[in-house]
């Protein structure tokens, strides 16, 4: 409801004698009405806002002339010149402004006024809305400045009207300096009579106006006469009001003489302490003072902020020779500090004067959570700070200014690094930099910047400052009560990217804070250029929109999707991130979604979708990106054995699928994933235990100790069962060890992933061959209750080509024995020509091994076409580099001498016929099972048509409810991070089939199919989110061709950390609070556990829907 | 002088109406001729901050409360923070809609028990009267009520040195033509607590000896 409503404004009722009911600051307009002022301006600022506030509304009617000046000096002088003109001013500040006003103030009474001019100036004991508390009492000795200060409504008005006449009389300004106490209390006054307003005219006499030197010498003399003059007026004034008659009195000075009177009043003293009260603080009615205090022993000073009374009575009763005792701050009994409330008056008086007073024992304040002034719901400054956040990143200095923005100030926004006064977050921003080299952020409001930023901009640009200067623009000053802004549109008037070009910005842009990604993309445009930039947030101030308009019942309302929130569509893969989630992360997750726009729809993230082993890799590259590697390395270590074997081998399914793929390159997952593994371990401080529930006595054997084999009886042993682990080699690996180069997994690396599982108590038993050394069936009459076959594809693919028995044919090998030979140490000798056969990983390894191996010349062929050969691209790439040919689309026909005929696939025999020489033949073209050592038959297990065993994929299970089997052994996916999954499955599979489901379940596995979500939302097309991927360093290939030293290097940390950044986090969140942890809107409330929005304040903006990572925030139509 | 002096204070957060409450109070004391000083603490309240207005009724020349007679806390958490202004002769009205402070919900640390409120409360005031204002704005239908609704619920406890329809005609004398119908209700199922606590909703009393 707005208080505009009134037929006949209570300021303009014209009855003298009339009972009105004024807040202090409306009674000093009333008083000024009385006194025919006819200018008026001002700066808002509390307390002394309302004062501006009541002219705004009554000037025209009045015929005054009104203006929120554009800062404080600016109206200092406009009420000057309107009393040089002949026309009663008055001008309104609180403390601070004073001294924004300070160069005229100081030179305004040298030259006099004319018609009569008051400056009010409010000042704010306790830093009740202030930085500091100020006593502007000091300026009155001086500035030679009259001072009145009001201690009720009702003297506010009297004075005022009071202080034209003095300030006419003597041709001094005067200052009226009330305090919020008196600016803020509502009371009963009386009114005199209106005095329309009048303008004289100005009257030439440059003399009299222009203090050169010469007339400013002049002036000064005539200075002292003039203050001696407002004294005299001022003691007449009844200013200077005592009651009771005692040998002891207080002296109070402005609002502490109301306390007193009613503390007095209260405590029924008024016989034994005489009050003086005390509003004509300079000059001093000193004559009267004087005369007092001869008659009393002691004193006690009541006043705020500083001694300046109690000094000079002091100096008085020394000039006079008067032996009164005078108390007050300078003697302890009260403080400089703060309000005096009639707590402390209460405690000083019976201190100092020796009566029995003590303050009432109050009942102890309870502990009650604070509730500091926030951003409105809805406040596009919230926006433009998360915008700030997300763009900049977490070590940007900001500078702040005086206004709303200044609530940027802590968590979660902290965006306030330093902030001083108006005008200073440019120039804040610009000394910083010019000192540290730093690009710094400056923010200043619309008025701010009008006020004082556009000098500091200009000096900013002049000196060509590495800084981006923003201005948060919602055309309303709202912080002191929506004083309309000079940018105002509805007042038609200045435009703050014009001026910010016209003072020389080159880089000037202006964008919407509810647009968060046009905003983000800004500040991340600004971050990159050098110079000045200057960024211009336009958004109407909502509050001041609905106090213009009313609510505003059109626009929608917000709530919270209660399935989606906190849910990231894997819960049932029991990802356990819940120890994870720092704001960290949930900052990432933020500034993901503003870098893609909207979420438009959520969205499972593609990689983890893809991953084999479903690793939440948004999860740790939050982190990462966050520097939070602990936490990071918690999501990978979870559910990720083998960890140190993955992050190097793994064929990548994640970076394929990344929705950065085909924009500007796939985040480089597996890079990051070493880097977090690498980082964990050098820290065996950070070693995560897995969760490992009690032995409890089941026993299973698993044959093959390679992936699948490993991980297989990881899960087990971590499920608490007895796991025997078999091989045929001696040492435990597979083909982690002897099948894939060092150069790629140095044994070190698989040996660390080893000594985690055995460290388990899983008992490992080498040199032990299935269907050699044991059975199937023997193992289970040995009492496991069962078996987990994961003998892998060992029994190479043949080829059998014409030549063979030539007696200078070239060797042939198979990749397996090839590269496990290698493996062994053995001394192998390839020749200087190898033509490795086949296009998968293993026809790479070989062939890279052979350049390893001093082969001068290596060539792949495969029949597979360039785009479908099954190796993983990067490894093609790095042989490529490596100086090896790559013949694809052609079969081998026949050998010859040292050579291998080959023809192109579909040409007639003998047509697209060539020859490569070769010393060595290495045949990579596929392994199968090999089924023999099983005897499926007799076991009772079910073959495949393609020689394989037959499983359940879900669960590993074959036809025997005693075997499970996995990894290459089963048809599938031929990975080392397949065969990983395939393990864990199986390992699930197991414990379902011996324990149960409810009890296995309490681990899920990996899921086997990906499961059903919306697509994800896109990668941003805007450049200025674009970054290139950071690639891994590597060995030259010059150099590494040499030997078998690993050719994949480590990120670096601020690599890892920037590539990190580029993850989008375009997925849900199963354990989110972004929205109250980083946008923290007021409307966002967390009721049992659950995040919602409360109806009552939502806005509308829209903005927390765009950071949700799981389009949680649904707009409904408001009811 | 405070025998002659009855002192309310008002408190809650920002944007709730305090200040409005706080000034129609004063305009029906000033209306019925009876000396009147208002004080706000506001500042930056206006950002969901505590805000607190006391009305002094009788002589009086500055604006401090000392006891209250009545504390109108527009919010539980509030008047918990009102607590060194409450002595044995204040009744305490509250609604018991709650606003949870950004820093629990920040913190993820819950909103304290109503009951514990209460308690501690009932430990220090006179007497307290409750008051479902969410439930009562509900009924009226009109947002932005829930001042006059209190309003109309501290008429009714018939403490006041002036009587209820004085009170009405401040809130009528501050308020828009078309707001005008909505204010009564609000103002009646404030005053009429029995009759709206038959609504279900409403103001439930409690007394102390």
């Amino acid at each position: 409801m707005k208080s505009t409503f009134n037929p006949e404004h209570p300021l303009l009722i014209d009855r003298a004698g009339h009972s009105g009911h004024l807040l202090g600051n409306e009674a000093i307009v009333r008083g000024a009405l009385e006194a025919g002022v006819a200018f008026a301006s001002g700066y808002p600022g509390t307390p002394a806002s309302e004062i501006g506030d009541a002219f705004a509304r009554i000037s025209a009617e009045r015929g005054i002339v009104f203006e929120y000046s554009v800062n404080e000096k600016l109206a200092l002088e406009m009420a000057f010149a309107a009393s040089l003109a002949g026309a009663r001013s008055i001008c309104s500040m609180k403390h601070l402004g004073l001294l924004v006003a300070g160069d005229p103030l100081s030179t305004v009474p040298y030259i006099g006024v004319e018609a009569g001019m008051v400056i009010v100036s409010a000042a704010d004991p306790g830093c009740k809305t202030s930085p500091n508390e100020q006593d502007q009492r000091h300026l009155g000795p001086m500035l030679h400045l009259p001072i009145l200060d009001p201690s009720t409504p009702q003297q506010a008005l009297t004075m005022a009207r009071f202080a034209f006449e003095l300030s006419e009389k003597t041709r001094l300004p005067v200052l009226l300096r009330p305090t919020t106490r008196v600016c803020h209390t509502r009371g009963t006054v009386t009114f005199g009579s209106l005095r329309a307003p009048s303008v004289r005219g100005f009257v030439r006499d440059p003399q009299r106006y222009v203090p050169v030197p010469h007339n400013a010498q002049q002036m000064r003399v005539g200075l002292q006469e003039r203050i001696g003059r407002a004294g005299e007026l001022m003691a007449g004034a009844g200013f200077f009001e005592c009651t009771g008659n005692s040998t002891e009195a207080i002296l109070a000075v402005g609002a502490p003489a109301a306390t007193c009177a009613d503390l007095l009043g209260h405590h029924a003293l008024g016989d034994r302490i005489a009050l003086w009260t005390l509003g004509a603080v300079y000059p001093l009615p000193e004559a009267q003072l004087a005369r007092r205090l001869d008659g009393v022993d002691k004193v006690l000073v009541v006043e705020e902020l500083s001694p300046f009374i109690e000094d000079r009575v002091r100096n008085l009763c020394a000039v006079h020779g008067l032996r009164t005792e005078i108390l007050g701050q300078r003697t302890g009994h009260l403080s400089e500090v703060g309000e005096q409330t009639p707590e402390r008056l209460e405690e000083a008086i019976g201190r100092a004067l020796d009566v029995p007073l003590t303050a009432r024992d109050q009942p102890a304040p309870a502990p009650v959570p604070t509730r500091p002034p926030t951003l409105c719901p809805g406040c596009p400054h919230r926006a433009t700070f998360l915008a700030a956040r997300a763009a900049f990143g977490e070590e940007q200095l900001y500078f702040n200014d005086i206004g709303c923005y200044t609530l940027g100030y802590g968590a979660p926004l902290d965006t306030a690094d330093a902030l001083v006064c108006m005008g200073a977050g440019f120039s804040l921003a610009a000394g910083v930099s010019r000192m540290t080299g730093q690009r710094t952020v400056g923010f200043l409001g619309d008025s701010t910047f009008f006020h004082a930023g556009m000098p500091a901009l200009l000096n900013a640009v002049k000196e060509d400052v590495n800084m981006v200067a923003v201005v948060l623009d919602n055309q309303t000053t709202a912080m002191t009560g929506f004083q309309a802004s000079p940018s105002l549109r509805r007042n038609g008037s200045a435009s703050i990217e014009a001026v910010a070009r016209a003072l020389g910005a080159s880089h000037v842009e202006t964008v919407d804070s509810y647009d968060l990604p046009g905003t983000v993309a800004a500040f991340r445009r600004a971050r990159e250029a050098r110079s000045v930039s200057v960024i211009v947030v336009e958004r109407t101030c909502p509050v001041d929109e609905a106090r213009e308009r009313g609510p505003d019942t059109t626009l929608p309302l917000f709530e919270i999707d209660h399935d989606r929130c906190r849910s990231c569509g894997r819960e049932s893969l029991d990802l356990r991130c819940t120890q994870c989630v720092t704001t960290g992360f949930e900052r990432q997750l933020a500034r993901g979604c503003a870098a893609r726009g909207a979420n438009s729809s959520t969205p499972l993230a593609p990689c983890s979708t893809e991953c084999p082993l479903s690793l939440c890799i948004q999860g740790y590259a939050g982190h990462i990106a966050a520097g939070e590697y602990v936490e990071a390395w918690g999501h990978i270590a979870d559910r990720c054995a083998l960890p140190e074997s993955v992050c190097r081998v793994c064929h990548q399914p994640c970076e394929a699928a990344c929705v950065r793929q085909g924009v500007d390159g796939s985040v480089a997952i597996n890079g990051l994933k070493r880097f977090v593994v690498e980082w964990a371990a050098d820290r065996p401080d950070t070693t995560i235990e897995p969760e490992r529930e009690p032995a409890h006595g089941l026993k299973v054997a698993v044959a093959g100790a390679g992936p699948a084999g490993l991980v297989a009886a990881r899960d087990l042993a971590l499920r608490g069962y007895d796991v025997t682990l078999y091989d045929a080699a001696e040492r435990p690996g597979g083909l982690l060890v002897h099948g894939i180069p060092a150069y790629r997994l140095p044994p070190e690396a698989v040996q660390r992933d080893l000594a985690q599982i055995l460290d388990l108590g899983v008992r490992f038993v080498g040199n032990t061959r299935l269907g050699r050394d044991v059975t199937v069936a023997g193992l289970l009459e040995q009492g496991f209750d069962a078996v987990f076959l994961a003998l892998g594809a060992t029994r190479a693919t043949t080829l059998d080509l014409a030549g063979a028995d030539l007696p200078d044919s070239p060797a042939q090998v198979s990749a397996l024995e090839y590269l496990a030979s290698v493996a062994r140490g053995a001394a192998v000798d390839t020749g200087r020509r190898v033509v490795v056969i086949g296009g998968g990983n293993a026809a790479i390894d070989a062939a890279r091994t052979g350049r390893r191996l001093g082969a001068e010349q290596v060539t792949i062929a495969c029949i597979e076409a360039d785009d479908e050969m099954p190796a993983i691209r990067s490894e093609i790439a790095a042989a490529k580099q490596e100086g090896i040919a790559v013949r694809t689309g052609v079969r081998p026909v026949r050998l010859g001498s040292k050579s291998v005929c080959c023809a192109a696939i579909g040409d007639e025999v003998g047509a697209g016929e060539f020859v490569l020489d070769a010393d060595q033949i290495v045949l990579a073209i596929g392994q199968q099972p090999d089924l023999d050592c099983l005897e499926p038959k007799s076991t009772g297990l079910t073959e495949t048509d393609d020689g394989h065993i037959q499983i359940d994929p879900a669960t590993g299970a074959t036809s025997h409810p005693l075997v499970f089997a996995g990894g290459d052994l089963t048809r599938g996916e031929r990975t080392v991070t397949g065969a990983i999954a395939a393990g864990q499955r199986a390992a699930w599979g197991i414990d379902r089939s011996l324990r149960g489901a409810e009890t296995a379940d309490r681990r899920p596995p990996p899921a086997r199919v990906a499961p059903v979500g919306h697509p994800p939302a896109p990668a941003p097309a805007d450049a200025a989110f674009q970054a290139a991927r950071v690639e891994p360093h590597e060995l030259p290939p010059d150099t590494r061709v040499s030997d078998f030293r690993e050719v994949a290097g480590r990120l670096s940390e601020a690599e890892a950390r920037a590539e990190a950044s580029r993850c989008l986090l375009c997925g849900a969140c199963g354990n989110c609070r972004a929205c109250i942890d980083l946008f923290a809107c007021p409307a966002l409330v967390e009721v049992d556990g659950q995040v919602d929005i409360d109806a009552d304040l939502c806005t509308g903006c829209a903005v927390c829907a765009k950071i949700c990572p799981n389009d949680a925030i649904r707009m409904v139509a408001r009811v | 002088m405070s025998e002659a002096r009855f002192e309310v204070l008002i408190v809650g957060v920002g944007g709730q109406g305090v200040l409005t409450a706080g000034r129609i109070l004063g305009d029906a004391a000033h209306a019925t001729g009876l000396p009147v000083v208002e004080g706000q603490l506001h500042g930056m309240s206006q950002r969901g901050g505590s805000v607190e207005c006391s009305v002094l009724i009788g002589p009086s020349e500055s604006s401090f409360l000392r006891v209250a007679d009545v504390v109108v806390g527009f919010e539980p958490l509030e008047a918990l923070r009102a607590i060194p202004k409450i002595g044995p002769r204040t009744r305490v009205l509250l609604n018991t809609g709650r606003i949870v402070p950004d820093e629990l919900t920040r913190a993820g640390r819950p909103y304290p028990l109503l009951d514990s409120i209460l308690g501690d409360l009932r430990a220090v005031a006179g007497g307290l009267d409750l008051v479902d204002g969410r439930a009562v704005v509900e009924q009226v239908g009109v947002a932005r009520t829930l001042n006059i609704v209190l309003l109309g619920a501290l008429a009714g406890l018939d403490l006041l040195p002036f009587g209820g329809s004085a009170l009405w005609r401040a809130v009528a004398g501050r308020c828009r033509p078309e707001f005008l119908q909505a204010n009564r209700e609000a103002f009646d199922l404030g005053q009429a607590g029995v009759a709206a606590q038959r609504e279900g909703a409403g103001v439930s009393r409690e007394r102390q000896s």
